[in-house]
């Protein structure tokens, strides 16, 4: 709690604009010394685009970023590192096939001469430094034989090395033990009292509940609440986390769907590498929602379900009471299956065909003569009538897909899965990333295709979207199947599905 | 509430950009900004400066010759267009090896065991598509990168040529045979009216297919192909057989044009092959391409190499010019590229 009045660094009106989409809007934010400051929201709200800038990674669109009173511009992450931040990412800043010491001093090398490592010297640095977080590794040991909280330790060292004041964490406890996020919170609180800055991103609240002392909430890419430590309440910041502009929440449907009781789908003890023993069913004219945080398999199940990575070692699935093999996507297009994948560009979009041919690639048989010579004409009125019924905002469809806005992309993705008139549609994370009202209008859409008698399995991060739009909802943790939610009404309170998805059981309901 | 129509204000202007992008995007202006253009541009001044510096270049015996050789360098770049187009940083190195190889195997097969040339070439062009086979295998089943698995058996096919004849051509080829290089229809060499045919049936299957479309969303993004239901593993197999189907045509040519199997031709071929593929609007990154672009990045390698010949610069300096304007030509297509993806 030293030089509490005057923050050590500022973010003034940061705004960044990607094209079609705005992910950081005006954020305003105040570090000081001594403190650790969380930063929480959904996917999507903007934390990793701060994260980012914050390091140097990228730069803001617009607005200021001052240091010690000073308006600085971090052009690329030496830069950042230079002026005492330093960003602690899970998987990116450190090298396996490196020793623990050529990591700690990488591109800081302590030398002799010229170029000449002084590796002794490191070698004494590094003790010092591990030794001040009582470890029982050698700076000499391979990167690669260290546990995750052990690699978390190195990156502090490395900030600490290089003398930074203000040290972000992003997610550092996604893949660590209990034990070790004590160990992690004791270090934190150390190097709180040693007068740096901390920002901590997490998804985890009870965590950020702990240690932080301030919580900034962002959505949307907004920053909807800052919180004192004295003010933390989960429901708050649950609250201020997932609130919804009044407008999109009207257009959500509240309305019950009359989902009928035939089964459409029925998969049985399915088992991968990473799932084990999923068993649901998915009824004609049903959304079925599918909840878990990231990792739970929520995505694993459905690749398995599909015929894709992970294969799928044991259980069966029923079309219609039939039981049928689904060997790859081709063959789930033939029976009737549609399937949105989660990451729009890593796994959607081809970036160098063009928006038509985007579109039309899963029904392009059908709309080629013999099945073989692609009819440009019949590709066109298909584009043509997606174009028109997603009221889709495409200037030309042989342009550049990569021109599109999110929401557009996502359109033309949607259009390609419905062209092939499937019955059941797969839907993973299908609002991610685009924007508020394309969000509204594809819940319209999802209403429209079951008002029709088919069904959607609907995976999402945003609870919201899970409450307001499935009938029932399937919570996974840990790669099972935690608890199916009838949710005809659509009054599921979300902070029992939070709690559940995080693998506790005891909610009232 | 006012975000909101701002933000719509701030799309409508977008897209009234874009829109003014596309203006003017009609089939003419489509094609001058092409590639394919500035290659065809390249060739012609080639051509024109050629014709200046020696008159001689318009004769028949010397286009003739400048044809067979255009469809060998053609062919080859029309099996890496395929490869390189499915991505995954795949590129065809062995061709070179497999055209020695079929070609010293052609040879021997007709004249050490008296086969008839029909059948010879057949099994030849089979054992040639058989190393493709593989390629394409070991890159989608052992996902061994198609740089190494090429690589590996350039030096094979090429050791194997030499251990074959130990290091002597196979001489004694029957004209019936020799006529696959040699002879003309209506003063056009056999050579570019195989090529022509191995030609349209690409295109066809490149530009006007759906399996062309497939090839290009392959390399575009082949996570995405496959969850949109594309046979990823077939469809990269087949273009490796066919790549390696046309190094083992590119030997029986060669043999028939030189009338004897060599065991050392073919060291240049996967770099002449690759060279005209980029040039003609091939990326190297994959999922863009054309077999237009490559049919004219051979003629400019050829063009380029009778040039010399013509103004008379000694022969052996040959592979030095062109290395360097290779070299020269890919890197500003790649530097093309990424400015166009800012």
């Amino acid at each position: 709690m030293i030089e509490q009045n005057i923050p050590f660094l500022s973010l003034k009106k940061i705004t960044k604009m990607y094209p079609g989409t705005v992910a950081l809007r005006d954020v305003d934010i105040d570090f000081y010394k001594g403190e650790v400051v969380a930063l929480v929201g959904e996917n999507g709200a903007g934390k990793s685009t701060l994260v980012k800038i914050l390091a140097g990674v990228i730069e803001p669109t617009k607005g200021e970023i001052i240091l010690n009173g000073k308006a600085v511009k971090l052009g690329n992450p030496k830069v950042a590192v230079e002026l005492g931040i330093s960003a602690l990412h899970q998987e990116l800043s450190l090298c396996d096939n490196l020793s623990v010491v050529q990591n700690l001093f990488l591109g800081n090398e302590e030398k002799r001469i010229k170029l000449i490592p002084n590796v002794s010297r490191m070698k004494e640095t590094a003790m010092n430094y591990l030794k001040m977080f009582d470890v029982e590794f050698s700076p000499s040991v391979p990167l690669k034989n260290l546990s995750s909280i052990q690699r978390e330790i190195v990156q502090i060292c490395q900030a600490l090395i290089r003398n930074s004041q203000f040290i972000l964490f992003d997610e550092p406890t996604a893949a660590m033990e209990e034990m070790d996020v004590e160990k992690l919170f004791r270090i934190i609180r150390d190097l709180k009292s040693k007068g740096k800055t901390i920002l901590y991103v997490s998804h985890k609240l009870s965590e950020v509940i702990e240690i932080a002392d301030r919580a900034v909430i962002l959505k949307n890419g907004m920053k909807t609440g800052e919180l004192k430590k004295s003010e933390f309440d989960i429901d708050k910041i649950v609250r201020l986390m997932a609130g919804r502009d009044v407008e999109v929440i009207k257009k959500y449907s509240s309305e019950p769907m009359n989902s009928q009781d035939e089964i459409v789908l029925k998969v049985e003890h399915l088992t991968t590498e990473i799932v084990k023993d999923i068993s649901f069913d998915l009824k004609k004219g049903e959304i079925l929602g599918f909840a878990g945080l990231i990792g739970s398999g929520r995505s694993e199940t459905i690749r398995a379900i599909l015929g894709l990575d992970p294969t799928k070692k044991a259980g069966e699935i029923y079309l219609y009471g039939k039981k049928v093999i689904i060997k790859n996507p081709y063959d789930a297009i033939k029976k009737g299956i549609s399937y949105l994948p989660e990451e729009r560009k890593s796994l959607g979009i081809f970036p160098t065909l063009d928006i038509e041919y985007n579109l039309s690639i899963s029904s392009i048989r059908n709309n080629s003569y013999f099945g073989l010579i692609p009819s440009r004409f019949k590709i066109r009125k298909l584009a043509e009538s997606y174009k028109d019924s997603l009221k889709a905002n495409i200037p030309s469809l042989s342009g550049s897909v990569g021109t599109l806005s999110g929401g557009n992309q996502q359109k033309v993705l949607l259009a390609r899965c419905l062209s092939t008139d499937p019955n059941i549609l797969i839907l993973d994370e299908p609002t991610r990333g685009v924007d508020v009202e394309t969000k509204s209008e594809i819940y319209e859409l999802m209403k429209n295709i079951v008002k029709r008698g088919k069904s959607i399995i609907m995976i999402s991060s945003e609870l919201d979207e899970v409450v307001n739009m499935s009938d029932r909802i399937i919570v996974m943790h840990e790669g099972k199947i935690f608890k199916i939610l009838e949710n005809r009404s659509r009054n599921i309170p979300k902070e029992d599905i939070v709690a559940l998805m995080s693998g506790v059981e005891e909610v009232k309901l | 509430m006012s975000e909101n129509i701002n933000k719509s204000e701030e799309l409508i202007v977008t897209s009234k950009a874009i829109e003014k992008n596309h203006v003017g995007t009609s089939k003419i202006s489509h094609f001058v900004r092409s590639t394919e253009f500035s290659t065809l541009i390249a060739l012609i001044a080639l051509i024109v400066f050629t014709m200046i510096m020696n008159p001689r270049f318009i004769s028949v015996y010397n286009l003739q010759t400048l044809g067979q050789q255009w469809a060998m360098y053609a062919l080859l770049a029309i099996g890496e267009v395929f490869v390189i187009v499915i991505g995954g940083g795949a590129v065809d190195l062995s061709l070179g090896g497999i055209a020695a190889f079929s070609g010293v195997l052609v040879s021997m097969f007709i004249v050490n065991y008296n086969m008839s040339p029909l059948l010879a070439v057949i099994l030849v062009l089979l054992i040639s598509s058989g190393w493709g086979l593989w390629h394409g295998l070991a890159m989608t089943k052992l996902n061994v990168p198609p740089f190494i698995t090429t690589l590996g058996t350039f030096a094979i096919t090429t050791g194997l040529s030499e251990v074959l004849t130990k290091g002597w051509p196979v001489v004694g080829l029957p004209n019936s045979f020799d006529a696959i290089g040699t002879a003309n229809f209506l003063e056009i060499p056999a050579s570019v009216v195989i090529l022509i045919i191995i030609a349209i049936i690409a295109i066809f299957f490149f530009h006007y297919n759906v399996y062309g479309i497939y090839f290009k969303a392959i390399g575009a993004n082949v996570e995405a192909a496959r969850n949109v239901g594309i046979n990823v593993v077939w469809l990269r197999t087949i273009t490796f057989i066919f790549s390696a189907f046309l190094g083992g045509l590119v030997g029986i040519i060669v043999a028939a044009r030189l009338g004897e199997g060599q065991p050392d031709i073919g060291s240049m071929y996967a770099l002449y092959g690759i060279a005209a593929a980029v040039m003609g609007g091939t990326a190297l990154t994959g999922g863009i391409g054309s077999i237009y672009g490559a049919l004219i990045g051979a003629g400019i390698i050829v063009a380029i190499w009778n040039a010399l010949v013509m103004i008379g610069i000694s022969s052996l300096w040959t592979n030095v010019i062109l290395g360097i304007v290779i070299v020269a030509a890919v890197s500003f297509d790649v530097l093309r590229h990424r400015k166009n993806k800012i």
